[in-house]
């Protein structure tokens, strides 16, 4: 069951898709750090909007606009994605659940993303690790380069980070992983699909691999998401002991 | 929203279109709490105290002056037996209620539906609880319209407690909907029986401000009975008798559909009218529902598939053939006789077999972890998903099972498997050990409610008190109607009747028209078989192991390796009333049994006196067709077994006998071999069916 803050966050800022159905104008990352900052002012958090109707003047001026009003309408939208999530195995989480990636928060202060989907082991996300970016389009020495440094990685018991994405991400991947690695990947689209694939299946029941996006599972390949998706790679690569 | 009661009085009238009608105790007050918007309400009232009428009127009320703020979109009624509703469908639309129902036999209409939804011209929606597990309806219908729903009705609520007698998998869905709806949405939930472990389980499903509202469950007008006569010819003996005797008609529960027909046939050749009714019925059931309700059949001989919803008030009697798996079940049956007449006849008959068929139905609840692990190992070796077919052409289990398997499996949250588009897929996530817990527990319970009933059979007096504590009801000051007892022992003479019935039945053997999904490689054949090429309509003399003939079939063949006389005659009498033209004999061979087959055969044709040829030959051991879960394997395993025997084979027509018949593939590969080498027509004959 979502904590009522996650809900809240879910609704104002998720997509939810669910089928083909339009969903309101949801709020950017920004404005829902200002958001979240109006509340702070008066110590709340989210889970107000649900549990309490007393809420301080300058909140409720906030949530009355038609805009709010309809993204809080969607709760039987939420409980479908919830449901549909849940039937693939896909966990969500908000800043303050426990499965959240503890990196992000400590990394991107502000512009930690609200929300995280995943698939796999929570823990993983809090062993830091080796983060691996690059291109999609590389040549075969390149890959084996690559596939060498997931391996290395994987040798000195480092989590290896990447992106998922065809090209470095996947040949440093299947590097970690082939060596008996831990594997995070952070992805840019597609989550629904890359939950079911088979080739991950065993990784992610073993717990050797979870895979995470900051983006509706449903949602498709954009180029905009696979470039923002890059900091989430490096504020959860960073090798302290902890 | 204040409450208009005299504007719910006016519903009620004109819904049940009695001018005077008044609201039964506690209906209003259920009403009245819908209506003002204060939560969520649990029902819990005996069958017939007209629940439907609460949740129409409700969703009127509730449509014609929307609450402000609050949500004005249709209800949604969740049921598990819609079929059956039709005739409060029709008491809503008497009072404008526009009710719409999706499920998978109106597909052709869901668009129209669909917009229909969208343009809020329907006031109540009626769904199956499986319908929220369509991914079409989930997107489609229910993500528009959930966020604006103005009450959520949940009927047969006791489906979504797995401490319930009923439990239904895909009413766990609803849980977890209810769970997330926001805790001031209307929500009913009705059932007519649920004792308080039920009760508390469901409060702490719906939500912990569940309002309970629990009603009477004494039935004064009922006279309950129990008779244990073991033989299925002794109770059939007795219904033959009795049910002739008594006044007005009612219903006669059976535990399986062959026996319904059975029971019906039975009843029809002693000159009584009666109609058999079961989920086979198909179109007929609103008919045979009619001529119940208005008396133009004595009975109907009926399974659960009637069920739930139906509502006769002045059902004379309601009779079982066989023991149902638990109270709450016979209690629902039962009470439908003498809901609005003084006097009703409530009686339980006990049979030998129905251990056995109670027990298997216990035991087929869930799947077992073998067959789990036989599923997921399939899939697992095919990362690219699998059908349903694709599963029943890798393992030894049967499509029933496998689908259950399946069913159940998707049902899970997070689910272990899936289904993308026609292909099942494993997902990253392992069953939990709760769904064996859950599994353990529920057989446990419906062992201990098998357990009460044989309780009850043995009972001499006191059964509604018996009925009524094992429902935590309230037993102080039960009367019941001054009904004499109904004699126990059945006429001898008309046992003996009944046992040539039952001798006399045989059973149609129906041609295989297409080849099993993939095909016959060895054969070469696949997709449908030609009509010149198929079997024609055959017959069976009994079903295995059944009353009548079954037992001695069973015995001549393991026991005693020789079909004896008696059957020879029954077999022959059955093939002159039934006369195919056919002009000669032959039989499906055996390495198993040589003899046994082409020795009756023989013997057969020489009766009919007709000339016996050996057309068919085994060409090698193949396992028993019996050992063969599934229809794709059987058909495989018979697959280039069987061939034509040296000699021209006969250009007539030709009478083909086997001994069991059980998926059909053997006598249809038979028949398709004998037509591709020169005979006439096909006609299978057995001895028995399984």
């Amino acid at each position: 069951m979502l904590s009522p803050n996650t809900q809240v966050t879910l609704l104002l800022t998720a997509p939810l898709i669910t089928g083909q159905i339009e969903s309101p104008d949801q709020l950017t990352s920004r404005e829902y750090t200002k958001f979240r900052q109006l509340l702070a002012q008066f110590d709340l958090e989210p889970a107000v909007l649900i549990s309490s109707s007393d809420l301080p003047h300058e909140v409720r001026g906030l949530v009355e606009t038609d805009r709010y009003q309809q993204l809080l309408g969607r709760r039987s939208q939420l409980t479908q994605a919830v449901e549909f999530w849940t039937s693939l195995a896909i966990w969500v989480a908000g800043q303050t659940d426990e499965q959240y990636p503890k990196r992000f928060i400590e990394h991107m202060k502000d512009h930690a993303p609200p929300i995280v989907y995943g698939c796999g082991d929570t823990e993983l996300l809090n062993t830091g690790g080796l983060a691996v970016v690059g291109s999609r389009d590389v040549d075969p020495e390149l890959v084996e380069f690559t596939e060498n440094v997931g391996r290395l990685g994987a040798r000195a018991h480092q989590t290896l980070i990447s992106g998922g994405a065809r090209g470095i991400d996947q040949a440093a991947m299947r590097g970690a992983a082939e060596s008996g690695g831990k594997v995070i990947g952070v992805l840019a689209d597609s989550l629904e699909r890359a939950a079911v694939n088979r080739g991950n299946r065993e990784l992610l029941t073993d717990s050797r691999l979870t895979l995470i996006t900051v983006f509706d599972p449903s949602a498709g390949f954009n180029v905009g998401h696979a470039m923002q998706r890059n900091r989430l790679i490096y504020a959860l690569g960073d090798l302290r002991n902890d | 929203m204040i409450f208009n009661s005299s504007r719910a009085l006016e519903l009620l009238r004109l819904s049940t279109g009695n001018p005077h009608a008044v609201f039964r105790e506690s209906q209003e007050e259920a009403i009245r709490f819908l209506v003002e918007g204060r939560g969520r309400l649990l029902v819990v009232q005996k069958t017939g105290w007209g629940k439907s009428l609460v949740y129409f009127i409700a969703t009127k009320m509730l449509r014609e002056t929307p609450p402000l703020a609050r949500a004005n979109g249709p209800a949604i009624l969740v049921s598990p037996l819609l079929a059956l509703m039709r005739n409060q469908i029709q008491a809503a639309e008497r009072i404008g209620v526009r009710a719409l129902t999706i499920n998978s036999e109106n597909e052709d209409e869901w668009d129209r539906i669909e917009r229909t939804i969208r343009h809020d011209e329907v006031d109540i929606l009626l769904i199956s609880p499986e319908r929220l597990a369509n991914e079409r309806f989930r997107t489609q219908v229910l993500a528009r319209i959930a966020s604006n729903v103005s009450l959520l009705v949940i009927d047969e609520a006791h489906c979504i407690s797995d401490w319930g007698h009923d439990f239904r998998p895909h009413y766990r869905l609803l849980e977890r909907i209810a769970k997330a709806l926001p805790q001031n949405v209307c929500l009913l939930a009705t059932t007519a029986t649920a004792n308080d472990r039920v009760v508390d389980d469901l409060a702490n499903v719906l939500g912990p401000n569940l309002q309970i509202q629990r009603g009477d469950l004494n039935r004064p007008s009922l006279k309950l009975q129990t008779i244990y006569l073991p033989a299925p010819v002794d109770r059939l003996a007795w219904l033959a008798e009795h049910v002739q005797q008594l006044s007005g008609s009612g219903i006669i529960y059976t535990l399986t559909i062959r026996d319904a027909v059975q029971v019906a046939d039975w009843l029809k050749s002693r000159g009584l009218n009666v109609e058999a009714y079961t989920s086979e019925t198909g179109d007929r059931r609103p008919e045979l529902e009619q001529a119940l309700l208005e008396n133009r059949v004595k009975a109907l001989v009926a399974t659960t598939a009637l069920g739930m919803g139906y509502d006769k008030p002045d059902l004379a009697f309601v009779i079982h053939y066989q023991t149902p798996g638990s109270v709450v079940h016979y209690y629902q049956q039962v009470g439908r006789a003498g809901r609005a007449i003084h006097a009703a006849y409530g009686v339980l008959l006990s049979g030998e077999e129905e251990k056995d068929i109670n027990d298997y139905f216990i035991e087929s609840a869930f799947p077992t972890r073998p067959e789990v692990e036989t599923v997921v190992s399939a899939l697992e070796n095919s990362p690219d998903g699998l059908s349903v077919n694709d599963i029943m052409a890798r393992i030894n289990l049967t499509k029933g099972r496998i689908q259950k398997t399946l069913d159940l499996l998707s049902l899970e949250s997070p689910a272990p498997v899936l289904k993308l588009g026609t292909r099942w897929q494993l997902t990253a996530a392992k069953l939990s050990e709760g769904f064996w817990q859950r599994a353990n527990r529920l057989t446990e319970l419906r062992r201990a409610e098998q357990k009460q009933m044989q309780d009850y059979v043995r009972l001499r007096s006191g059964h509604m008190e018996f009925l009524i504590r094992a429902l935590d009801g309230n037993v102080e000051n039960l009367t019941q109607p001054n009904l004499p007892d109904l004699s126990s022992a059945p006429d001898q003479l008309m046992v003996r009747e009944a046992l040539q019935f039952l001798r006399r039945v045989n059973l149609p053997i129906e041609p295989r028209l297409t080849w099993p999904v993939g095909g016959m490689p060895v054969h070469a054949v696949k997709g449908k078989i030609a009509p010149s090429h198929q079997a024609a309509p055959g017959k069976a003399l009994c079903t295995w192991r059944g009353a009548g003939w079954g037992e001695l079939v069973r015995k001549d063949k393991f026991a005693v390796g020789r079909f004896d006389e008696n059957l020879l005659l029954a077999c022959e009498r059955l093939i002159r009333e039934w006369n195919p033209t056919v002009e000669w004999v032959t039989c499906i061979p055996s390495l198993r049994h040589p003899d046994l087959v082409p020795d009756f055969a023989r013997r057969l044709a020489e009766r009919l006196g007709l000339p016996f040829e050996v057309a068919l030959v085994k060409t090698g051991d193949r396992p028993e067709q019996k050992t063969m879960a599934n229809s794709i394997l059987q058909a495989r395993n018979i697959d280039g077994a069987l061939a034509i025997a040296n000699g021209p084979i006969p250009s007539g027509p030709v009478l083909l006998v086997d001994d069991m018949v059980d998926s059909r593939w053997t006598i249809t590969v038979a028949s398709w071999l004998l037509r591709s080498n020169g005979s006439g027509k096909v006609f299978p004959f057995a001895l028995a069916l399984t």
